[in-house]
């Protein structure tokens, strides 16, 4: 029998040759993946439009963090909030979290996170959290468990910020986030399946549509204003009989018209609520947010 | 937030900078992919965790590159980034259904040592990296210590109990 020692040395050296086998990709993908994400701002939602991108192809592109933000043109889409705006944050704090991020920890930069918005959901309830990084507004989503180990010890465990334009999967449900950037007042996302539509708004917004492709219309408030950041969020539970449907999400101002002021949804997206239903979904089970062309 | 994007690209492109970071790639892409896959388990996966490390490397390659080194600074994010793997395991196994199976990169391990890395991913995410960076990285304790950022005898502690508990559960997995 073998001891402990010659075990992890035998599998170690099974995991050597393995690796040692598998395809190698060129140096050259990773710094076209670093390059490209920026270049491609902007048309990776008109790609998305069209349906272009299969789900394979979308995890790929959604896992280029580089991906930050989609806009019409090749600019840099950041909504107007800067962390000098956001009281939770100093510069110096700020750097750390740039640390921390780029260290692959973002666990202890959601620590500086200023929000927690909890969104009861029929059988778990989601933590959102809101929050800028580098100008630009974070989600995160946390599952808090009813399960044995669940309530404030699962609260605890750290998630990652969703960055806008990531594609990220939390223990329960894939979170696509895509930004829409701060330059509109509606923006289409399109749901496949049960979903959870969810977003962030700009301090004058007082109310958000959802307009269905059917024409049937939902106003729901926008809450967490009051958590300090400017902004606040909304989310509505969603179950499009068909897939693919197109829900526009506008940004209502007190008079209840459609805003027009340039930052009123800072990103939209959606939370599938089962990813057994997306995977009935083909070819794209993404959502995303319309650039401003739309 | 203005960025630069012809002036970047040009210092990106420059010759240095490529064949620096290339160099970086070739030595240190195969162990930061291994870590990948005992760490997360993922067959699938490891490769796109590994490259993520990577480009995260690539996007501060200039500082990066000035560390004392740069492999501890990699090791330190892949082993971050596939702990975070892990905890998504169960979604990534649901999306493979969507995407289907051929994706894997990495030939399937014998039983044994699937066993063994199985167990190893059960331990605390700590214990779990100090494991694999010993005996599949080969790092002494100095490196673990300097990778994970913490003290040698945190990593002689967690050394220790990894390998008990390690020990204890495959015993328990042999016996009839």
């Amino acid at each position: 029998m073998r001891t402990l020692d010659e075990k992890l040395d035998h599998a170690s050296e099974a995991v050597r040759h393995r690796v040692g086998e598998a395809p190698t990709r060129p140096a050259e993908a990773v710094s076209r993946q670093a390059r490209t994400g920026r270049i491609v701002r902007g048309t990776l939602g008109v790609a998305l439009l069209a349906g272009l991108l299969t789900v394979s192809s979308l995890l790929l592109a959604g896992r280029d963090d580089t991906l930050v933000a989609t806009g019409g043109d090749e600019t840099p889409t950041t909504i107007p909030f800067t962390s000098d705006q956001n009281p939770a944050l100093s510069p110096e704090e700020s750097a750390q979290v740039d640390e921390w991020l780029a260290n692959g920890e973002p666990g202890l930069a959601a620590l500086y996170d200023p929000t927690a918005i909890i969104i009861n959901r029929t059988t778990d309830e989601w933590r959102m959290r809101a929050g800028l990084y580098q100008g630009q507004a974070c989600f995160e989503f946390e599952l808090v468990s009813s399960g044995p180990h669940g309530g404030a010890a699962d609260c605890r465990t750290p998630s990652e910020w969703k960055v806008p334009g990531i594609l990220d999967v939390d223990s329960q449900s894939p979170v696509y986030s895509r930004p829409i950037g701060g330059t509109q007042d509606d923006a289409e996302v399109t749901a496949y399946g049960p979903a959870s539509i969810y977003g962030l708004v700009g301090p004058e917004v007082t109310a958000v549509e959802l307009i269905y492709a059917s024409g049937e219309r939902h106003v729901l408030q926008p809450f967490g204003s009051e958590a300090g950041l400017g902004f606040s969020a909304f989310a509505l539970n969603y179950d499009p009989e068909d897939t693919g449907m197109v829900v526009t999400v506008a940004a209502l101002d007190a008079t209840n018209r459609q805003t027009g002021h340039a930052d009123a949804i800072v990103c939209a997206g959606f939370l599938a609520s089962q990813l057994g239903d997306m995977a009935t979904a083909d070819p794209m089970t993404a959502a995303y947010c319309s650039s401003p062309e739309h | 937030m203005a960025i630069d994007l012809e002036a970047e690209a040009m210092v990106r492109n420059g010759p240095s900078f490529q064949q620096d970071f290339e160099s970086f790639y070739a030595r240190e892409r195969r162990a930061v992919m291994g870590l990948a896959y005992v760490l997360s388990g993922s067959r699938s996966g490891a490769e796109d965790l590994a490259q993520e490390a990577f480009v995260a490397a690539y996007r501060r390659w200039e500082q990066v590159s000035t560390y004392d080194d740069p492999g501890a600074w990699i090791r330190r994010v892949v082993a971050n980034k596939a702990m975070s793997w892990l905890r998504r395991r169960g979604a990534e196994a649901r999306a493979l259904l969507r995407i289907g199976e051929g994706r894997h990169t990495i030939a399937p391990l014998d039983d044994e040592s699937e066993l063994v890395w199985q167990e190893v991913r059960h331990l605390p995410a700590r214990q779990a990296q100090v494991v694999a960076l010993r005996y599949l990285d080969g790092q002494d304790v100095v490196d673990i210590a300097r990778i994970l950022g913490c003290t040698e005898n945190t990593v002689r502690t967690h050394l220790r109990r990894g390998r008990e508990t390690l020990a204890r559960r495959l015993a328990d997995k042999e016996s009839p």
